[in-house]
């Protein structure tokens, strides 16, 4: 864990800062200085685009069925 | 009247009237915009079927189904999308859905992080990812007991 206040930053390996911009409140904003090849993505996004990919594939329909038949509303 | 060969369906007809529009897209298909909802045999499940791409389907089923407690997060980028005015806003009907997923054993699980928000009256509709840590990405289906009294909309 690192604490930081407004102003400060530290840094991810030789290529990546991340800078506290500003603290309002309850939130954060966050400089944010990388190559073109890393990607920069809030983590909750990064979460739905798997999941995503992952839906969009085949589900295994037998367990599916009984799954949904199972909180089918009656 | 519009026909499509889907790859999960077989051949399905639709109206303009049928299509739903993902301004932004979906996270992972960000340029899959226009979809149409298929029934299933379950009224608190559907199947929404992109119109451009064959092969691109997800498994939906009604949040307020699974959880009556359930409210969407819906955040400032994703509002203006919905409703471009505050009046809008008022009037709109709305209906939300989670994705049903299958990772990594095959067990399907829904994201409660990120429910699909449907505004029925103008059938426009975004992912709406939620920022805060409330709910999971990926939550066990078999953990949620039928609400008998909800229906799929």
């Amino acid at each position: 864990m690192v604490g930081r206040r407004q102003g400060e930053a530290l840094l991810i390996g030789d290529s990546i800062e991340v800078q506290v911009l500003e603290v309002s409140g309850n939130r954060v904003k966050l400089g944010i200085k990388a190559p073109r090849d890393i990607s920069v993505v809030r983590r909750e996004i990064a979460l739905t685009i798997v999941e995503n990919l992952s839906a969009a594939g085949e589900l295994p329909c037998e367990l599916l069925a009984t799954v949904l038949e199972s909180i089918t509303v009656p | 009247m519009h026909r499509i060969e889907t790859t999960h369906f077989g051949t399905v007809s639709f109206c303009d009237d049928d299509v739903i529009s993902f301004p932004r897209g979906l996270p992972g298909y960000a340029s899959e915009r226009r979809f149409i909802f298929l029934p299933h045999s379950s009224p608190v499940i559907t199947y929404l079927q992109s119109v451009d791409r064959a092969d691109l389907r997800f498994v939906l089923i009604s949040a307020p189904a699974i959880d009556d407690q359930y409210v969407p997060l819906i955040e400032h980028s994703d509002a203006s999308t919905l409703f471009p005015s505050f009046e809008e806003a008022q009037r709109a009907k709305l209906a939300s859905w989670f994705v049903v997923s299958a990772v990594p054993k095959g067990e399907p699980t829904i994201n409660m992080l990120a429910p699909i928000i449907v505004r029925l009256d103008e059938r426009v509709a975004v992912q709406a990812v939620r920022s805060d840590i409330k709910y999971s990405h990926a939550a066990p289906l078999r953990l949620f007991q039928p609400i008998a009294k909800k229906s799929a909309c």
